[in-house]
């Protein structure tokens, strides 16, 4: 046996150091990236003048929850979820053993942080996604119940924890519990009496959800505006609340489909934000979610997506910290990147708190950083973000979801072309967890290699993609000065071989290789270094007269290479589980044609003919581009200068 | 061949009554580290100890133990996931000297003799889960080889388990047969048929996997036996793990009560070592091999 033990103590030793692999971490830009702070209006993750109250309202009679049994200011009746809530009947039956209440009897159970005031004041609500049920979710929000209450905001974190732990597809009874309680608020402000009557703006709420929470609040936000319920038309819908803002927190997508079909959500302004390396929700399931949102009601609104380098999944909330998977995770998630808990909620409470006072306080002052992020460097936790943004107002031009043509356009009036491009293809992009996890959403993907392959030292005309727009459209968009151009793009680590020779003209074309396209398929090899050369390339508007105006798209965001993620400590794993080191996130510029007009005073907006991608700043690379349009200014504008 | 069984019926008092031997000696590594309590187990090995278990068991594995200069044993059982349940196979042998008389017992194993001998099962199991509890069959083949004779039986052993507040309960009825042929060894020499009820359960304690698994069985109507164990696993990494194990049984011929045990698990392949205590202050050692 002495012979054997220290054997077998090396061999374990040397197998498990070889599988915890490294840390891994792209390199942090932030301290460029956020070194201004152009917007002057006060820090939103800082509290604000008023008072804070908190209070409890429930049942009065819960059996594990004292808060919601001997603290409740105001009792209310239970409802019914079952028809949203279902599970097999041994479990229903231990379920009601343990929480002394059925699906049937779910309490409305919410602690509240109010300010001081006369009001009225908006009322957010804020729910937890699934945890473990005793490990009681609700009191992890009270960070931002103290922040959004002294900032003139009700914020209301509500219990639903009866329906965490062993429940499927139960994220419609979530949202409906939701609009439950909102019920209850709409009746307490129109009370003639008691603490909240006639204080409390019921004509601006918002809601917020994480995880399985984030998923209830997108389908809370398509319940509000239903009659009937879409699996059960005998179960009638009344809400119609005025939900301006939808908050989701590293959400779930699709657990819920409504009749079949993925959520519908519709004007209202939306915000996602998601953890790269979160432990839970491993992919951005929420970019499927801001895909989907429509703005129908020629309304103002935005939406905006944020993807947090670093960040995980428990740590927005106080309870949850920073094990993922449980309190054991930690032998399985890499801890050592994450943010610290301090910086995650720092970073939450800026964007929350901007958002809602944006929508909210209709203070449009915050509404610069969800169009680009480096104007608010000074309030952000140093790490780097990826951000996607898009008003109501956007009117495509190139979304590429039309059609399996790659030359036309998402409108009629636009032709796509394209020049000396090595990978020139429309695709569909998925999430990192795999083929199977789609975002729904097409894009075009851009290969180029200026350099010759028959001399490397010489390089070719600059690789171009060009979207023209005809006359009419031009007129039609009412493009102007005024006017932003928006595109949403992801350098990759594709590179793209040497140019072929500019083919003989006086030679007949061979239409079987290339399609007339001097672009070689062949990659480069793929034990070549990582190439870490910063992305740029030149947007270039043309009008009608010739006039070009040219900018770097570098002025208006980073174009980042992908940020590299490792949630697993183990490297087989992580390999077995996603088939990418990164989640394919796009930045989205929005860049204001004033800027390319200061560039080219000569250049005349309203006659804008082509919007021209040209690749002249990195020799070779590949970037994958969408939602290519253009939209009217909404709100104030702040741009940093040249990079 | 008659002087070999007349040896046998003179020494009977002073060794086993049950035969084969193959049938009472332990098959699994983790089992043996566990006091031989395997009823309620979760591993492939269970296939020797109930049949029920089978349709939540996994993988397979190889294990052999040295009893003494001249006997040692190998086993190896697998299972596979079969129409909800499990379907798996076992094979046991024993290599030894016969001494003068038989049967064979656990202690004159150990003491040797100077006919070389053989004992062998081998096994196939198959469970199914109706309405939460777990029914398994097992149908087997031991038999007992001694220079120029053979002696064995088809016998068949039948399990059920079912999980109750998270213990695995496990009662398992083994080698169901027809006793050896009564003009080949002595009249009273039988199957060491065994009824056998267990419980398993498994929990956490701050860092620590804590198993604890104890048993209770019947050897036919003369003799109760009870074994249990307790196993504490440390995982630093996901995948990976060191386990400790201690069990206690009822002293038999041959057997002392202590057993000791230990595991490493290396995602998906574990090396377990256990050490029973036996007679006369000998220890056996069992290494073997699982992999899921």
């Amino acid at each position: 046996m002495r012979r054997f033990l220290p054997v077998l103590i090396t061999v374990g030793a040397v197998a498990a150091a070889s599988c915890t692999q490294a840390l891994k971490l792209s390199k942090d830009d932030s301290e460029v990236v956020l070194s201004h702070q152009l917007i002057s209006a006060p820090n939103p993750g800082e509290k604000g003048s008023y008072a804070v109250k908190t209070m409890y309202y429930g049942s009065g009679t819960d059996k594990r929850r004292r808060e919601y049994r001997d603290s409740v200011t105001i009792k209310t009746r239970s409802v019914d979820g079952s028809p949203f809530v279902s599970t097999t009947p041994d479990n229903a039956r231990d379920r009601e053993k343990d929480w002394g209440f059925g699906f049937s009897k779910m309490p409305i159970n919410g602690r509240v942080w109010y300010p001081v005031g006369d009001g009225p004041f908006p009322l957010v609500l804020i729910v937890h996604g699934n945890h473990d049920p005793l490990d009681y979710s609700d009191p992890g929000y009270g960070y931002l119940g103290e922040l959004l209450a002294s900032r003139g905001f009700i914020l209301v974190s509500v219990d639903e924890n009866f329906i965490n732990g062993n429940l499927r597809g139960e994220s419609d009874g979530r949202a409906w519990l939701l609009l439950k309680h909102l019920e209850d608020w709409k009746r307490w402000n129109d009370s003639s009496a008691g603490p909240f009557s006639h204080k409390v703006d019921m004509h601006h709420i918002g809601i917020m959800g994480h995880s399985r929470g984030g998923e209830a609040v997108g389908i809370a936000a398509a319940f509000n505006r239903l009659s009937h319920y879409p699996d059960d038309a005998n179960i009638k819908f009344n809400f119609n609340f005025d939900i301006k803002a939808v908050f989701a927190i590293a959400p779930v997508d699709g657990q819920y489909k409504p009749a079949g079909m993925w959520t519908p959500i519709e004007n209202v302004n939306y915000m996602v934000i998601h953890g790269s390396h979160d432990g839970d929700v491993s992919s951005f399931n929420g970019l499927r979610t801001f895909q989907r949102i429509k703005y129908t009601d020629g309304k103002p609104y935005f939406k905006a997506a944020w993807y947090v380098y670093r960040a995980n999944h428990g740590q927005w909330n106080t309870v949850w910290g920073n094990k993922d998977n449980g309190p054991r995770s930690g032998r399985s998630l890499d801890l050592r990147g994450l943010l610290t808990p301090d910086q995650q909620r720092q970073f939450s409470k800026v964007v929350i708190g901007a958002f809602l006072e944006t929508t909210l306080h209709d203070r449009t002052e915050y509404l610069p950083m969800f169009r680009d992020h480096r104007v608010a460097g000074a309030w952000l936790p140093k790490t780097m973000y990826i951000t996607r943004f898009e008003e109501s107002g956007f009117k495509p031009l190139a979304t590429f979801e039309e059609d399996v043509d790659v030359t036309t356009g998402s409108v009629p009036g636009v032709t796509i072309s394209a020049e000396s491009l090595a990978t020139w293809k429309e695709n569909a992009l998925n999430l990192r967890s795999g083929q199977n996890d789609p975002i729904n959403t097409q894009v075009v993907t851009l290969g180029w290699n200026n350099h010759l392959r028959s001399d490397t030292t010489k390089l070719g005309k600059p690789a171009s993609y060009t979207i023209a727009l005809s006359d009419s459209l031009t007129t039609a968009y009412t493009i102007g000065r005024e006017s932003s151009v928006y595109l949403s793009l992801a350098p990759t680590d594709a590179k793209p071989g040497p140019r072929a020779p500019a083919r003989d003209s006086t030679r007949r074309a061979d239409s079987t290789r290339g399609g007339g396209r001097n672009a070689p398929r062949r990659p480069a090899a793929k034990d070549a270094p990582k190439d870490t050369t910063p992305v740029d390339l030149t947007v270039e508007l043309t009008d009608a007269s010739g006039h070009t105006a040219r900018l770097p798209l570098s002025k208006f965001g980073v174009p980042r290479r992908p940020l590299e993620i490792h949630i697993l400590r183990r490297a087989d794993q992580e390999r077995q589980r996603f088939p990418t080191t990164y989640e394919m996130v796009l930045q989205t510029y929005v860049m204001p044609i004033s800027d390319f007009v200061q560039a080219a005073p000569q250049f005349d907006p309203a006659h804008l003919r082509s919007i021209r991608l040209v690749f002249d700043r990195l020799q070779a690379g590949t970037v994958v581009v969408d939602d290519i349009g253009v939209s009217g200014r909404a709100g104030p504008f702040e741009t940093l200068g040249e990079p | 061949m008659l002087l070999l069984l007349s040896a046998a019926t003179t020494a009977r008092a002073q060794a086993g009554t049950r035969a084969p031997i193959i049938l009472e000696l332990p098959a699994g590594v983790r089992t043996l580290g566990l006091g031989n309590t395997g009823v309620a187990g979760r591993d492939d090995d269970v296939i020797f100890y109930n049949p029920a278990q089978v349709a939540v068991a996994n993988g397979f594995s190889v294990s052999g133990e040295r009893f003494s200069t001249s006997a040692g044993s190998g086993a190896l059982s697998a299972v596979t996931r079969f129409n909800g349940g499990g379907i798996a196979i076992g094979m046991q042998m024993l290599n030894y000297d016969l001494p003068n008389f038989f049967p064979a017992s656990r202690l004159s194993i150990l003491d040797g003799g100077l006919t070389p001998a053989m004992s062998a099962e081998a096994i196939i199991a198959f469970a199914q889960p109706i309405k939460g509890t777990r029914v398994g069959i097992a149908a087997k083949y031991a038999e007992d080889d001694m220079s120029s004779i053979r002696l064995g039986r088809a016998l068949a052993d039948v399990g059920v388990s079912r999980l109750w507040f998270g213990n695995t309960i496990g009662l398992a009825v083994q080698n169901i047969g027809e006793d050896l042929g009564r003009n080949a060894v002595p009249p009273d020499t039988h199957l060491p048929t065994r009824t056998t009820l267990g419980v398993s359960r498994g929990t956490q304690a701050g860092p620590l996997d804590l198993f604890g698994t104890a048993a209770v069985s019947m050897l036919r109507t003369d003799r109760v036996d009870a074994s249990g164990g307790l196993e504490a696993a440390y995982s630093w990494l996901s995948g990976y793990s060191v386990a400790l194990r201690a069990g206690v049984r009822r002293r038999d011929v041959g057997i002392e009560p202590l057993t000791l045990g230990a595991g490493l698990t290396m995602d998906r392949m574990t090396f377990d070592y256990a050490m029973e205590t036996l007679s006369n202050q000998r220890l056996g050692h069992r290494f073997g091999i699982r992999v899921r």
